[in-house]
């Protein structure tokens, strides 16, 4: 289990103290896949640093299985930093060593026959997919294949933890999915702790089972990802999820939207939220039923699946044309069905 | 007086060939060796100046001072007078004032602040993003060094020896001058002042391709290593 206990970090610079981190507090489950979330600033990569002593804190506490990187001479520090794997935005690989070198790196640093090393990265080489392309130097390879090789290097030394900085951030969205798709493969081959810092709620979503949303230093927010991802608090955690969920009319709906309140006047424009099973039920099916004389149109819908199977979030834009003693009737119906609703109206 | 006209310059049958030959050997030598050695303590110096670079210990940063001062002091000396001024040093760590060996100590001591500085350069060019990741991965100081290091900046650091290099040869010639043998000496002695100015042109030629043939080693050697 990974502890940060009212951790502070504060930079003393020529125009004074800059707090990166302020008090924060944290408990990540061993074997969780842990998620922080926020801009660019926010101080998640300088909090994660702190695990492997990249960073110290000004003050608080960080205990790793119950023990502090405090009072660690070097050496010690460095067999610490071996059990944590970490992968990085930029990959950071050698250019002058090809991908098996470099998956041999942190074997070097170590007491490891040349045999076994080679042994060792062709294995995890093979993990990662990238058997055929050992001999490879990084600029030959691709932006997703580069990870990959930082990936089974970070893996190299069976890391009890693997943080990830940012690793998909300069990836292309569909390689941004292998690279998630690999990650959660490990997940499920290797027991270790994941902490992954993103600005991507899209990352958090296809991979964490609890999720901190940093803002200025401070953690906001914190939860499983189902439930942020359900009922965000804060404002910037709901922008977050925002991005993600489609929870507003995207720009092609717009005008469609428009077009429909004009020519239906009387009818009432809605977007339902679903969540966790609700998404699976036929509610809007047994609604029409009740209310035999609505009329119903679906502008856009779309389901979403969070890491952890339970959370599924639906979001489905309707405009429904009735009677007004209908329409309240069934938005009591939805109510009772536990379906959020958000009525648009005229602008 | 038959140091005149242009066709002076072609009357090769004047040149002694086993001299020719014998001088460029020495100038080969001494450029080989004072290369290697200029490599190896300009690395060393260069090392301690990005090692000691932006310390907050007071002793460190007075050590980067210092040896900031030596490279620049050394670096701008002119080499000439660098070879009299060295004179006594010179006799002291080889024993000699006169001859190839006694050319080595002025050429260390001009040409390794220069390389040092190179290496310094080279190595801020480093990706610091590699080194964090090296660290990560627990890598103490001195595999940070010979494995990421220098390696990650060989190309820089090979043409910067190749520069260094040639100004090497230039500067044995002007050793030769004064008495350190190789084609300098000879173009001194034998070409200007036995007025035989096709020794001068031969012993010019062979340093030009001397050169030329320095140049093309390090290209060749940077094109092979840069991977990126």
């Amino acid at each position: 289990m990974i502890e940060f206990k009212n951790v502070s970090k504060i930079y003393q610079t020529k125009s004074g103290r800059v707090p990166a981190v302020q008090d924060v507090s944290l408990k990540i489950n061993t074997d969780e896949v842990f998620g922080i979330i926020g801009f660019s600033g926010a101080g998640k990569s300088t909090l994660v640093r702190m695990m492997n002593g990249l960073e110290t804190p000004t003050s608080g506490e960080l205990l790793i299985d119950g023990k502090s990187n405090d009072n660690l001479s070097k050496n010690q520090l460095r067999e610490q930093r071996r059990k944590i794997g970490m992968i990085f935005q930029h990959f950071n690989l050698l250019w002058s060593r090809t991908v098996l070198e470099n998956i041999m790196f942190p074997l070097e640093l170590g007491k490891m026959s040349k045999a076994e090393r080679v042994e060792k990265a062709k294995h995890l080489a093979e993990l990662v997919g990238l058997s055929d392309r050992i001999d490879a130097y990084p600029a030959q390879l691709s932006g997703g294949q580069k990870q990959r090789v930082g990936i089974a290097r970070a893996l190299a030394n069976d890391p009890a933890i693997l943080i990830s900085d940012e690793a998909t951030s300069a990836l292309d969205p569909q390689t941004t999915d292998e690279v998630l798709d690999l990650l959660a493969s490990i997940k499920q081959k290797l027991r270790l702790t994941i902490v992954i810092i993103t600005h991507e709620m899209h990352v958090i979503r296809r991979l964490a089972d609890k999720v901190a949303v940093m803002e200025d230093g401070r953690v906001i927010e914190e939860g499983t990802v189902a439930k942020v991802f359900t009922h965000p608090e804060q404002e910037l955690t709901r922008k977050f999820v925002n991005v993600e969920t489609d929870t507003g009319p995207n720009e092609d709906v717009k005008p469609v939207i428009g077009e429909l309140l004009q020519k239906y006047p009387e009818g009432q424009l809605l977007q339902l939220k679903f969540h966790g099973d609700q998404v699976k039920m036929p509610i809007v099916s047994e609604m029409l039923h009740q209310f035999p004389d609505l009329q119903l149109s679906i502008l856009q819908g779309s389901v979403r699946q969070l890491q952890d199977s339970s959370g599924s979030i639906g979001s489905l834009f309707v405009q429904l044309v009735g009677s007004e003693e209908d329409i309240r009737e069934a938005l009591k119906f939805l109510n009772t069905m536990r379906v959020e609703t958000e009525v648009y109206n005229h602008e | 007086m038959n140091n005149q006209g242009l066709s002076t310059y072609f009357k090769f049958s004047n040149v002694n060939w086993g001299n020719m030959w014998g001088a460029t050997w020495e100038t080969l030598w001494i450029t080989v060796v004072s290369v290697v050695l200029v490599a190896i303590f300009g690395i060393l110096l260069g090392l301690l100046l990005y090692e000691t670079t932006g310390s907050n210990n007071l002793i460190v940063r007075g050590l980067n001072a210092l040896v900031a001062l030596f490279v620049n002091v050394f670096r701008s000396i002119p080499f000439i007078i660098l070879i009299v001024l060295l004179l006594p040093v010179t006799q002291t760590l080889v024993g000699t004032q006169i001859g190839p060996k006694a050319a080595l100590p002025s050429l260390i001591f001009s040409a390794a602040p220069f390389y040092a500085r190179l290496v310094e350069l080279a190595f801020h060019e480093v990706d610091g993003g590699v080194i964090e990741a090296a660290e990560s991965m627990g890598a103490n100081k001195w595999q940070l060094i010979y494995k990421v290091l220098i390696p990650e900046s060989m190309p820089a650091l090979t043409s910067g020896i190749t520069v260094t290099a040639i100004s090497l040869i230039s500067y044995t010639a002007m050793a030769g001058a004064i008495g350190a043998g190789g084609l300098g000496q000879l173009a001194y002695t034998d070409g200007f002042q036995a007025y035989n100015n096709a020794i001068t042109f031969t012993a010019t030629i062979i340093i030009v391709l001397i050169v030329f043939a320095f140049q093309f080693l390090g290209d060749f050697a940077v094109r092979h290593l840069d991977k990126r």
